[in-house]
């Protein structure tokens, strides 16, 4: 697992841990893979999260931007009530105590990615 | 299984599981882990459903319980409560579509609107697999 924190964002890559300097701005929210967890429940969250072979990137989040931004939606369906009881799902986890370091690092950064999401959706926690 | 107008959106997991009773041990073992919060339906299709159902798929011999599951789906799907329809779509399709193996399986049990669904929820992502002839 790698663990990169560039201006303030974490971003979560597998097999590979090391420290970067170099400069992205903002967070990263156009990663192509999805992180993992060494927690099944947590890795299960992740499964349900992210797509395979897609044209969009950031899972349920990018979907929420997708949405957002472009007014697209499934026959009009959309993702934001999936990502806000994932949300509460993934704060359900962070308050657990048996997590890993770098478990609750990546928990918390699939957070993020939702609330940052949700929140130009106008759906604030 | 509940009648269509007897499912709103909090009650669909307790209609999930009374129509798929397979499903209540691992619903009531999720559910214990939240304590004294409750999962969403979202969480419960999504973690407690599609891993059930992709052991279906992968499955020998189960096709009376994967028609039960998708005609609960196509309920679902059929619903005019649009929150409904989006758990079918975003949540049960949508990771269907991860692997096309088990999505063309998928095919021969959805209904016509949660085919409907799934064949929107694939062009949305821009996925490739999208084959008609087994639908």
């Amino acid at each position: 697992m790698r663990s990169i924190r560039r201006h303030g964002a974490i971003r979560i890559e597998s097999h590979v841990m090391e420290e970067e300097t170099s400069a992205t701005e903002g967070p990263d929210r156009d990663r192509l893979e999805p992180p993992t967890a060494e927690d099944p429940r947590l890795q299960r969250v992740i499964r349900e999260l992210y797509r395979t072979h897609t044209r969009i990137p950031g899972g349920t989040a990018g979907a929420v931007r997708q949405e957002v931004r472009t007014g697209e939606r499934i026959g009009g369906k959309s993702h934001i009530r999936k990502a806000i009881e994932r949300r509460r799902q993934l704060q359900h986890l962070l308050r657990r105590t048996d997590l890993s370091d770098q478990d609750r690092v990546t928990a918390q950064q699939l957070l993020d990615d939702l609330r940052d999401a949700l929140r130009e959706a106008g759906f604030d926690a | 299984m509940k009648d269509v107008t007897q499912i709103h959106y909090d009650n669909v997991v307790e209609a999930l599981v009374e129509a798929v009773p397979a499903l209540r041990a691992c619903y009531e073992a999720e559910r214990r882990q939240w304590g004294d919060e409750s999962p969403g339906p979202h969480v419960i299709f999504g973690d407690v459903l599609n891993s059930y159902l992709f052991d279906l798929l992968h499955s020998d011999r189960q096709d009376d319980e994967l028609h039960k599951v998708f005609q609960f789906l196509e309920l679902l799907a059929n619903h005019e409560d649009i929150h409904l329809q989006e758990l079918v779509a975003v949540t049960v399709c949508e990771r269907l579509g991860d692997d096309p193996a088990t999505l063309h399986r998928a095919y021969k049990y959805m209904g016509t609107r949660t085919r409907q669904f799934s064949d929107e929820v694939e062009a949305f992502w821009g996925r490739q697999s999208q084959p008609t002839s087994d639908a």
